[in-house]
């Protein structure tokens, strides 16, 4: 499974000075598509909150943080920030997937297709890993069931390889199962 | 015509699309409404999309998420391959897969076995005309 989004650690402080010596040293999590894009973020960020840009800054390290545990499903709580055509509002979003990468993805392309928020108007607060009993909302909570069944209505039959693909078919369909 | 095949944890499903074509996978644990994580025998536990697969008529007797020595302990308490092998669907597939492994001379081999085959059925068959005639 590949991500569009990874998440990526950057540490970085201001450059030091004859006045400052040794500058806070900060440290990002933030999700981009690739590192460069990572560290141009952590200085966006970064010049909103302290008094340093990219010019009299260094970076110190950008490592990619890889999933824990990818193979168990966990319910991710995003709390994020983005820009309407009338202004910034903020969201609590919940999604159930197996890594907090692709829990990210889901997210940017919800937000794209339900409010029309490209990925760049987006900045993600704070995500956590929810257990079951604070999840919020009722489209993760319906699979919280250890029970689970349900019947797969509308089976549409496609083929195993593209290259078998027809424009015509013979007969119509049969989408039961 | 109610549903018979459901997904849930548990249910033997084989995979009709994509890298893993033609295995067969339990499902685990359901993610979401398209979204399974499925386990095999042979492969890292992981998501798929219910889009992949097909699901057989057959269930074995799971806890959501096993680990993989339970999973296996399962599958063969149930005997998932003998019964899915010796299904209709699983003879076909097996028959198909026999087929697309022949080589010219296994080909050759076939068409004397059918024309053989053929000339027993019409002796048989003259038989039972010439019975019906007479």
């Amino acid at each position: 499974m590949s991500y569009k989004f990874h998440q990526f650690q950057v540490v970085g402080r201001g450059l030091p000075t004859e006045s400052d010596e040794h500058p806070k040293i900060y440290r990002m999590k933030l999700w981009a598509t690739n590192e460069v894009r990572a560290k141009s973020k952590f200085w966006y960020f970064l010049r909103k909150l302290k008094k340093v840009k990219k010019s009299n800054g260094q970076m110190l390290a950008i490592n990619e943080i890889f999933e824990k545990n990818p193979t168990t499903i966990k319910n991710y709580g995003i709390w994020l920030r983005y820009q309407s055509r009338t202004g910034y509002h903020n969201m609590y979003k919940e999604y159930r997937d197996t890594t907090l990468n692709g829990g990210i993805e889901q997210m940017y392309t919800e937000m794209a297709s339900r409010h029309r928020v490209r990925h760049h108007c987006i900045q993600v607060i704070k995500t956590a890993t929810i257990p079951a009993k604070l999840c919020k909302r009722e489209s993760t909570k319906q699979f919280h069931n250890s029970k689970i069944k349900f019947p797969l209505v509308f089976k549409k039959v496609r083929l195993p390889t593209r290259k078998l693909k027809t424009t015509y078919k013979a007969s119509r369909p049969n989408l039961f199962v | 015509m109610p549903f018979k095949r459901y997904v849930e944890v548990g249910r033997i499903a084989l995979v009709n699309y994509g890298k893993d074509y033609g295995k067969l996978v339990v499902i685990v644990d359901v993610i979401d409404q398209n979204r399974a994580l499925v386990d095999a025998l042979d492969m890292v536990r992981g998501q798929m999309n219910f889009k992949r697969l097909t699901l057989t008529d057959i269930k074995i007797d799971i806890k959501r998420v096993p680990n993989k020595k339970t999973l296996i302990a399962a599958l063969d308490a149930a005997d998932v391959k003998n019964k899915w092998e010796s299904s209709s669907w699983g003879r076909k597939l097996i028959v198909q897969k026999k087929r697309a492994s022949l080589n010219d001379f296994d080909r050759f081999k076939i068409m004397l076995a059918k024309i053989k085959k053929a000339g027993v059925v019409r002796q048989e068959l003259a038989k039972l005309k010439k019975e019906t005639t007479c």
